[in-house]
């Protein structure tokens, strides 16, 4: 139980703290503003697991899915607005959304296990532990991204949001075909053999950039599509806007 | 300007979803386990997984190789679409109990009658 | 003096990162990763955990051991070890000794050295074990790098007699005292890991502290699932 929600809690937090650092490196927001970010963030994840039973009659039985296609939508609006403009908004935005989405999971795993008084106690030192090892993991990443940052400017950092954000899109096109909302197309590829999403390794390669063993066409192109898109309109809105201020 | 982008993007996937029919293969999960452990599939087709968690406690379906997540909540059933897939074996585990709810989708190209309808 | 010290350290290192490539050592390769320092009289308890999870099951170690410093350079400590397999039974797997020595005062030279001596008996079975090898500390500004290289003899009639070696390193950021973050890496048979983990200390009066450490370590040369999850608590008084 404890090595259990050890690795849970790894495996949820791991996608909301690399959004945080990569938002963070790319402009760094004040400490207040980021625990507040992290409170509400908490707060919304625990509102959005109680009001699950009355979101999820809504839309045939599908009304989970669609709020969480919304939330993975909004993220990727959110971060690219904040890699144009930097917006205090845009972070707020982004962390709660990606809060609510990945921390969900969890609070659902604990509020279900937390009856049994045995397990209570290993659940909380796992969820501790797993938060240690999370936060040394994201400072550790902090400071790689930010010499990478100093050394190499802004853009591979971009290119790591853009990735990034594109996999929410494909995560939202993933729950779209589980509730038969658009067609599947067959698997592209097969890298199982070579890394599987299941290894740690895969697990943080997946949380960073998306990676996907076994992507079908549709995600693949998604994925494609909206990471080029993602930063021809880094590149182009600030050039239009100093056009526009010449 | 990124929501004109956005939107259009949106309609064309839903106008590309469509409503074949598809067989309904049903899963129990009981005592942190699922039955059956291997359920067996037609390949190139949309399949309907019908998931019944039995249990007092919420369990997460969780599958990479399918690239589906889903919570089942205690004494509920919950449905989920998966394919067209090509042959192989996919594997699926329960998220909060990874060491023993564990199970394959195995896609076949016979046609072998594990449906329930 | 500093170029024969400089001399001899380069060829210990690189002497050190060469035996993982000769000899490889078998079973769980991820423990703590010690320090080369010992206070006068120190005495200890620890307690220490490893999990180690496979898509064949988890074993799980856990540790108790006693100590305290011997003389002003050296520290003895003596363990009782219990495992639980793959088939769930926990029980009393081994005894072990330890000696921790400081050969060098800390800061005197380029880098802080430290030896370990191990000798371990297992409870059931005719089969020992014995370990020797060099701690190295060095410091670069707010961060510490640390490596331990051991070369391992199994003997005994239940098990092959066989030479293993292991190499561990841990590079911290002292950030906080209660809270460094820091990389590990773990060479052995079979077994590249790396993670993330952390290690903190609080002190109470005199010499009383509390250290904690816990990591998180993935296995890398295989594609498989194959991870460690490790956690120490030494109360030093």
């Amino acid at each position: 139980m404890l090595i259990t929600s050890l690795v849970m809690s790894l495996n949820q937090l791991l996608p909301v703290a690399i959004l945080l650092i990569l938002l963070q490196v790319v402009a760094k927001q004040s400490l207040m503003k980021l625990l507040g970010g992290l409170i509400l963030g908490i707060g919304l994840s625990f509102l959005f697991v109680k009001s699950a039973p009355l979101i999820s009659p809504l839309f045939d039985y599908q009304g989970l899915e669609y709020a969480q296609i919304g939330l993975c939508i909004l993220i990727f609006i959110s971060a690219l607005y904040y890699a144009i403009k930097q917006a205090t908004a845009a972070f707020m935005i982004a962390i709660i959304s990606v809060m609510t989405l990945y921390l969900s999971h969890y609070i659902i795993y604990l509020i279900g296990f937390w009856q049994n008084n045995e397990a209570a106690q290993s659940l909380f030192i796992g969820t501790f532990l797993g938060l240690g090892i999370c936060s040394s993991f994201s400072v550790l990443l902090y400071f790689l991204l930010s010499a990478t940052k100093q050394r190499f400017g802004l853009t591979p950092l971009l290119v790591l949001l853009a990735l990034n954000s594109a996999a929410k899109l494909v995560v939202a096109l993933d729950l779209a075909s589980q509730i038969d909302l658009i067609a599947t197309t067959v698997t592209v590829w097969d890298l199982r053999d070579i890394l599987t999403e299941n290894s740690e390794f895969g697990r943080v390669l997946r949380a960073l950039i998306g990676y996907e063993a076994t992507p079908n066409l549709t995600s693949v192109l998604s994925y494609a599509l909206s990471s080029v898109l993602f930063l021809s309109v880094c590149y182009f809105i600030p050039k239009l806007i100093t056009k526009e201020k010449s | 300007m990124i929501k004109r982008l956005i939107r259009p993007y949106l309609y064309c996937c839903v106008f590309l979803s469509f409503n074949a029919a598809s067989k309904d293969y049903l899963i129990v999960l009981k005592d942190h386990l699922f039955y059956p452990a291997e359920i067996v599939v037609p390949a190139n087709k949309k399949v309907r997984l019908l998931i019944e968690n039995q249990d007092s406690t919420p369990e997460e379906f969780d599958s990479f190789d399918l690239n589906r997540e889903k919570v089942l909540y205690p004494k509920r059933k919950s449905v989920i679409y998966i394919g067209p897939l090509t042959p192989g074996r996919y594997e699926f585990f329960g998220e909060f109990s990874p060491n023993t709810a564990r199970g394959a989708v195995i896609v076949t190209e016979k046609e072998r009658s594990n449906a329930n309808n | 003096m500093k170029a024969i010290n400089l001399f001899a350290a380069t060829v210990l290192i690189g002497f050190c990162l060469l035996i993982p490539k000769l000899v490889y050592a078998d079973g769980i390769v991820v423990d703590k990763v010690y320090h080369p320092y010992v206070l006068p009289f120190e005495r200890e308890l620890e307690w220490r955990l490893v999990s180690h999870q496979t898509d064949s099951g988890n074993i799980l170690a856990q540790r108790v051991g006693l100590g305290g410093a011997i003389n002003d350079t050296m520290a003895l400590e003596g363990y009782i070890v219990g495992e639980r397999d793959d088939n769930g039974d926990f029980g009393l797997q081994a005894y072990e000794l330890e000696l921790r020595w400081q050969l060098i005062e800390q800061g005197r030279l380029w880098a802080d050295w430290g030896a370990l001596f191990e000798f371990e008996k297992q409870h059931d079975a005719d089969a020992y074990e014995a370990t020797s090898g060099f701690v190295i500390e060095k410091e670069f500004g707010r961060a510490s790098l640390t490596m331990n290289a051991f070369l391992v003899y199994e003997w005994g009639q239940d098990i092959e007699n066989e030479w293993e070696s292991e190499f561990r390193a841990q590079y911290r950021y002292r950030y906080l005292s209660a809270f460094q973050p820091a990389v590990e890496v773990y060479l052995g048979e079979d077994f590249v890991g790396i993670g993330p983990g952390f290690i903190g200390l609080h002190r109470f009066d005199g010499q009383k502290q509390l250290k904690w450490e816990a990591g998180f370590i993935t296995e890398i040369s295989q594609s498989e699932k194959n991870h460690s999850f490790r956690m120490a608590l030494e109360f030093e008084f």
